[in-house]
């Protein structure tokens, strides 16, 4: 009979392994060790879920506040909108730290029992939920922010609005109401970027204006009409729409308080209005939106 | 010792074994040849690899006598070991042999025959020398589920514990397997 196939005989081989354990005093690990180990997979497990589902609440709250109803006014296409929305890095985190918490349970004592699409679904339904909870307790905000402010690739979801905003020449505008001043038909604001415009609300809508009396933080759609004596462009306000925050508050500093100055003058409400603002694009779209609000 | 310890099941005798070592030679004997077989089967050759790698089987096995998890068999647990251990010897040594070894396996050949398509075995003059080089040429991961199936007899929940795979996965293994295996004994066939 070949050598490789001449069994050991059992006796030889018991004798052999007891042998070498009482040489090498190999003892059985103590049962703590494994206990602790399951339990770490365990912890590592639920660490990452966590990490995702802070993930899908920054995610959220990114494309909650993306200003969908702008696209058509901010963009030129909504292919680009959609792309300088799109929140890459939280998606790509969200399906790489739930690929690695699947990886981890399956290192898990029965972990490995589940098929993948099983431990998938219950991951993804996991996340979702937990993601949604945070979401709508505002921690998405706070992580946007978070990261927003340490990754030097990372634009959080407000710096992005508010660059997006801050184009006077494309006719967007967006920021802080200062004053508002009734009888002169005008109000101040400060933008994103620092400066203050002074602006006429004479174009606007009475439903505009309505919202320059009541809210802090409003955008501003309109077009450059001419330039003053200075040379500086003369931005004319034809829209405006209040800057709502769905799943967070605005970032502090808190605003400044407002001065409104109000005299009661009997108006018509398109008294006084140019037809200026007609060219202002999408008009009708934006004519609807506002009208549609309440 | 000996007379105490036969009548007692494998999960017994590693409770005993925890604070009486020398019980632990009895388990030792109940799976020397198992072990020593399977992992011909897997492609470990030579006498004294096999040897080598059983003390190494065991020696583990021991060590790690407190993580024996008694929602399962023993046997799917140290046949979960002894396959890691042979994963290792074959990364050691850089490469997994190719051959297949067909030996003392009548029955196992009778259930890998009825295991394929009966209609195709009808076909085909299905012979052990066939089947070992059918066999050879499987990728490790289809083979190892044949082996396990087939050769060792495990059922899937056993398998599934042995390889830390979902029960699942352990059946489309198997049934890629057996196609490819179809395949490849067609091709052998004159």
């Amino acid at each position: 009979m070949p050598d490789e196939l001449k069994p050991t005989s059992a006796e030889d081989l018991a004798s052999k392994v007891l042998e070498r354990i009482e040489e090498e005093q190999v003892a059985p690990r103590p049962a703590w060790q494994f206990t602790w180990k399951n339990r770490l997979y365990w912890f590592l497990f639920a660490l990452l879920v966590i990490m995702a589902s802070c993930s899908l609440s920054a995610l959220l709250f990114s494309l909650a506040n993306a200003g969908w109803e702008f696209a058509s006014v901010t963009n030129d296409t909504f292919a680009d909108f959609f792309w300088s929305v799109l929140p890459s890095v939280w998606i790509v985190a969200a399906i790489v730290v739930l690929f690695l918490a699947y990886e981890n349970f399956r290192q898990t004592k029965h972990g490995y029992r589940l098929s993948f699409l099983t431990a998938a679904g219950f991951g993804v339904l996991g996340v979702f939920v937990a993601g949604l909870a945070l979401y709508a307790a505002g921690f998405g905000q706070v992580v946007d922010e978070q990261f927003g402010g340490r990754l030097p690739f990372y634009e959080s979801t407000f710096s992005r609005q508010q660059s997006m905003w801050t184009k006077p020449d494309r006719g967007l505008l967006a920021g802080e109401i200062v004053d508002v001043d009734s009888s002169n038909m005008s109000f101040r604001i400060k933008t994103f970027d620092g400066q203050v415009w002074e602006l006429s609300s004479v174009d606007l809508s009475p439903h505009s204006r309505d919202l320059l009396m009541s809210k802090n933080i409003v955008r501003v759609v309109g077009i450059i009409d001419s330039v003053d004596a200075n040379g500086k462009p003369v931005f004319k306000p034809c829209f405006v729409f209040p800057w709502d925050v769905h799943g967070g508050r605005f970032p502090s500093p808190p605003p400044m308080p407002r001065v409104v100055i109000h005299v009661e003058v009997e108006r018509k409400p398109d008294a006084g209005r140019s037809t200026d603002c007609k060219g202002v694009r999408p008009y009708d779209y934006l004519r609807r939106l506002q009208e549609s609000r309440p | 010792m000996a007379e105490s310890s036969a009548f007692k099941t494998d999960e017994e005798i590693v409770g005993i074994a925890l604070t009486h070592k020398e019980f632990f030679g009895e388990l030792v004997r109940r799976y020397q040849d198992r072990l020593g077989r399977y992992l011909r089967r897997l492609g470990v050759f030579r006498h004294e690899d096999i040897e080598d790698v059983l003390q190494n089987i065991f020696l583990k096995t021991y060590r790690n006598l407190n993580d024996f998890d008694r929602s399962l068999k023993f046997s799917s647990w140290i046949y979960r070991i002894a396959h890691n251990e042979a994963m290792s010897f074959f990364r050691s040594r850089s490469v997994r042999p190719e051959g297949f070894v067909l030996e003392d396996s009548e029955t196992a050949l009778e259930m890998l025959k009825s295991g394929l398509d009966s209609s195709f075995e009808a076909e085909l003059a299905l012979d052990s020398a066939h089947l070992s080089k059918a066999m050879a040429a499987l990728d490790p991961k289809y083979r190892d589920v044949l082996v396990l199936r087939y050769f060792e007899d495990r059922e899937y929940a056993d398998i599934s514990d042995i390889l830390r795979i979902p029960q699942g996965t352990v059946a489309t293994l198997l049934n890629r397997a057996k196609k490819k295996l179809r395949t490849s004994l067609s091709h052998l066939q004159p």
